[in-house]
């Protein structure tokens, strides 16, 4: 897979990568919820 | 056969058991019963299916992780046998064969290790098992870092359901729920993988509120 430039800036462009942050963590609450957990 | 284009590629030697020889009640060699011949312990998987037929049967794959011959034996994370690979595998022109092993060593160990625990209580409280997963049912997430640095440190997030393809379930994407399964690659990863080292300490410790926090 190739990075390009653009790719580059949001990777490191904080307020996308704090959205980004809480956006993956809901995705593993939501996902953990959905397993056999309890 | 065929060839991959790849960047870089990273090649792991099969996982092995520790050479244990079993011996049962009666003195004699019970090995066959625990453990595969690479040494991992059997347990509530079915072996000895080609791909072909393990690739249709999610079933296949354990759900408790008990020792079919003997009950108080379980087995968690790489020490449990699989069925068999997650991708076909295949035979180098030298001979050496390359097979996809399913993941079994980070959140899959905790979620696995978390089931049997829970069975192991089940059966000294009340004799009945009711924890279960399948790695055919499973989620994982992994961090994956490159560089360490809150502020310009990287790190691919890895979000993966089921861990073992379903092709039955998602015959049209490979077997995995393309709504969850994703990555990307960010400092929001670094910061992932700096929360997750710290919520694993915590719940390692068993401080308020540890059994909240995932594996």
């Amino acid at each position: 897979m190739q990075i390009s430039d653009k790719d580059r800036f949001w990777m490191s462009f904080k307020p996308f990568q704090l959205w980004r942050f809480i956006v993956l963590n809901l995705k593993i609450l939501k996902a953990v919820n959905h397993s056999k957990r309890a | 056969m065929g060839e991959t284009a790849y960047d870089f590629a990273m090649l792991i030697p099969q996982f092995t058991g520790q050479p244990i020889k079993y011996i049962g009640h009666d003195s004699g060699d019970v090995s066959d019963k625990v453990v595969t011949p690479a040494g991992l312990v059997k347990v509530d998987a079915v072996y000895g299916l080609d791909y072909a037929t393990l690739r249709g049967r999610p079933d296949a794959w354990p759900a408790t992780y008990q020792n079919p011959s003997y009950p108080s034996i379980f087995a968690a994370g790489s020490a449990f046998a699989p069925p068999g690979p997650i991708s076909e595998p295949h035979v180098t022109k030298n001979g050496t064969s390359i097979s996809a092993a399913p993941p079994r060593t980070g959140m899959i160990a905790g979620v696995i290790g978390r089931i049997t625990a829970f069975t192991i209580a089940d059966l000294v409280t009340s004799g009945t098992m009711h924890h279960r997963e399948r790695m055919t049912e499973m989620f994982a997430a992994c961090v994956a870092s490159m560089g360490d640095s809150l502020w310009d440190g990287e790190a691919a997030t890895i979000f993966m359901y089921p861990v073992v393809p379903d092709y039955r379930r998602f015959p049209n994407s490979d077997g995995r729920d393309p709504m969850v399964t994703h990555m990307e690659l960010g400092t929001s990863g670094a910061w992932m993988k700096r929360m997750v080292h710290e919520t694993f300490m915590h719940k390692f410790r068993a401080r308020p509120g540890w059994t909240i926090i995932p594996e």
